[in-house]
């Protein structure tokens, strides 16, 4: 065995391209599974601990009385849990952008040191890094909040404020238009204009009880659950939007690319048939011969594995910086789940071996005379040999190619698919986005709303009242809004989409909340208050097209009903213009262009994704058609030296032999994009249960014409490379055919 | 006798309409040591027969006893020790591994062997000492097959099988090839089978058969069998 394995030097040396190509694509696959992983494992864990390290509440509500500290106190004591005051103080420190700066919250909701000195003193804060290097801001530097100095002396992270959300129903941080500091409870609460709201930390299952007695006591205005809280639950939100991706797309290029490599591996042993014959006749046994030929699938494998293991690795750290970097600033180290990079070290040798195992099997199983004489059975199946019709040859030559090798077309059509899901996806994610900041945030019926907290105020001749709630389901996590609109208003005047206007008195959904409930028109809602838990039912009379807020539409009195108001009651004030309402009086304020700005600050993110995954599409194809290529050429290597002999040029000769290859290029193309609608299709889903955000799968014909570009490019780029081979080969291969 | 073919049949065919037989009740005994040659014109049979002694391929009826063993009863795995241990194999396109050398080819074999002969001695005899580092690639037809015979002496094996061994080469390569065989023969007593289409290759055996469309036509002994230096190709 030692003499015959001294093969592997040469046969690698011979077949470097081949080899090495397969080494990297494994690699290249391994890597993006690993990183892929790895990074959202990394960005749950991480997150996770810091909302649990800081006790994140569990929600957050606002009351119509207040709740002093020592009421607060003797509340946690009787429903044994966490339930603490909050304040704080905005400040518009420029024209577009307001910092908010919190009390330091002893209970829940605490503040991490990250960098500098905790606060001491009422004229200190700590402020979100982040925040800081947008605006300049450095540890010593003095700001002036509500008419007070304050100097910072460190940087810190909130355990709700993960994601730096004006808003608890934003989607997007913009950290150039809104930022938080903490400062001591008391500062806080001497600036005028603070305002408090509430925190509950729950250690047991009474949080109906406890509703029903704030409610009772307090009177709830509004109730959010962490899990609808943007601030806390984005981050985990991300990270399993990132794990999905990657346990969904990741695994499939992966295990296409695997077999692909797999399959041409048992091809290059077929070609091996007239050796492993004679050795069959020279009397060497099966296993021996399948040991001698497993090396050469084991070491591409076993290279391919450790590649993909350090460069997963190293992709792990831009990958981190680059999604750790929309949220605070919590340390991390990089790390990679063990399991995968194990998967991917030791799949590829294992797979790759079983199938150089399993084909020499197959061939020894065979009749040795016939692997001698490298005769391959025909097979049932009648041939298509196109030989009576009226084709040109070189038509016939390449029908035949892709007809009679089924095993090798199939091989082609899934490294293109594979490419095609790769650079599609990317694009899609990025169209989608777009079509969600265009079409949608477009669609908002107003410029900006104020949340009230009181029902009793005026209202300006250009604004327009209504009445909004929050209710829950049993079902889900996500918290959905129930605006009640005026008969009579020139803002909420959104058709179905069934173009369809809403009817006054029945209740309409939008297409986000549809498609998180799993609702359809015409289908039975239940539903209920999160604050007195009460339950109701309605009919949903038509869905309305707006994927970024999971929110119903009715009537003013059906709200009132539900909120157990009077029928002219009203919370919210809505107007194209900005008001001068009461301050005190506002508890959150809504502005379009504020969210439009945010979610043109992500699109940008998914922008350079998209040319990452685009890049590695390309490569990916490339490599997978340079291997198939370089396959093709060889097994036609007898056919081309005699095409040589008989004048051929080099270009003639590559046109005809891989030409067979466009039909299939073509055919994977259509083939990968209803898969990469599928993939994208499932990772959007994923996302509008979780944040109530919809993102329209569209995919816009530009990016269609892009893909198939940098498909065809890679096509021919790869053939290219794959051509020079047939420059290689001698004439007189076709000379010292052995075939009797 | 070291090789006996009884009543044996190798037919091909779904029916007995269609049924080709390649071996057509064969009964054929070749002795220890003889040097055999079998002609017979293309398609005849004889490639056949040589590799059911080889155990490359199955009788269908009959019996064949080689060296004491019924092969047509051994199971897959005997059948490859049978080869590995009793068997030569020269073929006609000598069947070389293109990435080894010379005479890496021959180790292929010794490897594999519990009591190989001295490499250095079998390339000596051959010839082709001087060839041992040059692949396949490098070397004409006649060397070439000489490091083929050198691949399944090394084993010294019980039986030495020739398939057409000087089919793809020009006469002086062929009479060569042919004076090394002869000279295995009366060297190490190989019992030897050589099947071809040249009726001039006949001269050296001990042995002559002819068989055509898968019988025997005659079996005789050669009184005059002379030496391969003195034969005309």
């Amino acid at each position: 065995m030692m003499k015959l394995n001294r093969r592997y030097r040469r046969n690698l040396r011979q077949n470097l391209s081949f080899y090495l190509v397969v080494s990297v694509l494994t690699a290249l696959v391994g890597m993006l599974l690993i990183s892929g992983v790895s990074t959202g494992l990394k960005m749950k864990d991480i997150f996770g601990s810091a909302i649990r390290r800081g006790n994140s509440e569990d929600a957050q509500l606002i009351t119509m009385l207040p709740i002093t500290d020592d009421e607060a106190d003797m509340i946690s004591e009787r429903f044994d849990l966490d339930f603490e005051r909050l304040n704080y103080y905005e400040q518009d420190i420029s024209q577009d952008c307001t910092l908010r700066l919190l009390g330091a919250t002893q209970k829940v909701d605490l503040h991490e040191l990250e960098k500098g000195e905790d606060i001491t003193r009422d004229d200190q804060i700590l402020m979100s890094e982040l925040f800081a290097r947008n605006h300049d801001y450095s540890i010593g530097d003095k700001v002036k909040i509500g008419g007070r100095e304050f100097t910072v002396t460190g940087f810190m992270v909130r355990s709700d404020y993960i994601s730096m959300f004006k808003e608890v129903s934003d989607s997007f941080a913009n950290y150039k238009a809104f930022g938080i500091a903490v400062a001591g409870k008391d500062a806080v609460d001497e600036i005028s204009g603070s305002k408090s709201y509430y925190a509950v930390k729950y250690s047991s299952d009474n949080s109906v009880e406890f509703r029903r007695y704030i409610n009772d006591k307090y009177r709830i205005l509004s109730y959010t659950p962490s899990a609808s809280n943007g601030r806390i639950n984005a981050s985990l939100s991300e990270s399993k939007l990132i794990l999905t991706v990657a346990a969904v797309a990741a695994p499939v290029v992966y295990i296409i690319v695997v077999l692909l490599i797999m399959l041409m591996l048992s091809r290059k042993l077929k070609a091996e048939q007239r050796q492993i014959g004679t050795l069959t006749a020279l009397g060497y046994r099966s296993g021996e011969i399948s040991r001698h030929y497993l090396l050469y699938s084991l070491i591409p494998g076993c290279i391919g594995g450790v590649l993909s293991l350090i460069a997963g690795y190293a992709m792990t750290f831009p990958f981190c910086d680059f999604y750790f970097g929309y949220y605070e600033q919590l340390g991390y180290s990089v790390s990679i789940d063990p399991v995968i990079a194990a998967a991917a070290v030791l799949l590829p040798p294992v797979l790759y071996s079983l199938i150089a195992h399993l084909s020499v099997k197959k061939m020894t199983s065979k009749n040795t005379i016939d692997l001698l004489k490298g005769i391959q059975k025909e097979t049932k199946h009648k041939k298509k040999s196109f030989a009576s019709k009226k084709l040109a040859f070189r038509t016939k030559y390449k029908l035949r190619s892709v007809t009679e090798h089924k095993a090798r077309s199939f091989v082609v059509v899934a490294g293109i698919v594979v490419s095609t899901i790769c650079v599609l996806l990317g694009w899609s994610i990025k169209d989608s986005v777009d079509t969600l900041v265009q079409k949608s945030i477009d669609q908002t019926p107003f410029e900006y709303s104020y949340l009230m907290n009181t029902t009793d105020f005026k209202v300006p001749d250009s604004a327009e009242c209504i009445l909004i709630n929050q209710y829950e389901t049993k079902s889900s996590t996500l918290v959905f809004s129930m605006w009640g609109y005026e008969k009579d208003t020139e803002h909420i005047t959104m058709k179905t989409l069934e173009d369809d206007p809403m009817e006054y008195g029945k209740y309409y959904m939008t297409n986000a909340a549809a498609k998180a409930y799993s609702i359809n028109s015409g289908d039975s809602f239940r539903f209920r208050d999160p604050i007195t838990t009460d339950e109701y039912e309605i009919v949903i009379s038509g869905l309305i097209n707006d994927n970024t807020s999971a929110a119903v539409y009715t009537s003013a009195e059906n709200v009132a009903g539900f909120m157990d108001y009077e029928p002219d009651m009203r919370n919210t004030v809505i107007s194209n213009e900005k008001l001068s309402l009461e301050a005190d009086s506002i508890i959150k304020t809504i502005s379009k262009t504020d969210l439009k700005k945010s979610i043109e600050a992500v699109v940008n993110m998914y922008y350079a994704v998209c040319y990452i995954i685009t890049v590695i599409g390309f490569l990916i194809g490339v490599l997978s058609m340079y291997l198939i290529s370089g396959m093709i050429i060889e097994e036609n290597t007898v056919n081309i030296s005699l095409l040589k002999i008989l004048g051929y040029r080099k270009k003639e000769i590559t046109g005809l032999v891989l030409s067979s290859n466009t039909i299939m290029v073509i055919v994977g193309i259509i083939i990968g994009v209803p898969v990469t609608i599928a993939v994208s299709a499932a990772v959007f889903a994923s996302s509008v249960a979780d944040i109530g955000v919809y993102f329209p799968m569209t995919i816009k014909p530009l990016s269609f014409m892009i893909t198939f570009a940098v498909i065809i490019l890679s096509y021919i780029v790869s053939t290219a490379l794959a051509g020079k081979k047939v420059g290689r080969i001698e004439m007189t291969e076709s000379l010292k055919n052995n075939n009797e | 006798m070291i090789i006996n073919f009884k009543n044996a049949v190798k037919k091909y065919g779904d029916n007995e309409e269609n049924m080709v037989y390649a071996m057509d009740h064969i009964d054929l005994s070749i002795n220890e040591g003889e040097l055999c040659v079998i002609l017979g014109p293309s398609g005849s049979g004889k490639s056949t027969l040589l590799n059911m002694i080889g155990g490359l391929d199955s009788i269908d009826e009959g019996e064949l006893i080689v060296d004491g063993q019924v092969i047509n009863k051994l199971s897959q795995k005997q059948i490859t020790e049978y080869r590995r241990s009793k068997i030569g194999f020269v073929f006609q396109f000598f069947n070389l591994i293109p990435d080894l050398t010379a005479e890496e080819n021959i180790q292929v074999v010794s490897d594999i062997t519990q009591s190989p002969l001295n490499i250095d001695e079998v390339l000596e005899t051959l010839g082709i000492e001087n060839l041992r580092d040059r692949f396949p690639k490098e070397l004409s037809g006649g060397q070439q097959q000489r490091i083929a015979i050198a691949r399944s002496i090394i084993k010294n094996p019980r039986l030495l099988l020739c398939d057409e061994l000087t089919g793809a080469l020009d006469s002086k390569s062929s009479k060569d090839v042919i004076r090394f065989v002869d000279k295995i023969n009366r060297t190490y007593k190989t019992t030897i089978v050589i099947i071809t289409h040249n009726e001039a290759i006949k001269n050296i055996a001990d042995r002559i058969v002819r068989i055509k469309d898968g019988k025997i036509i005659s079996n005789e002994l050669n009184e005059n069998r002379i030496d391969a230096g003195d034969i005309e190709l």
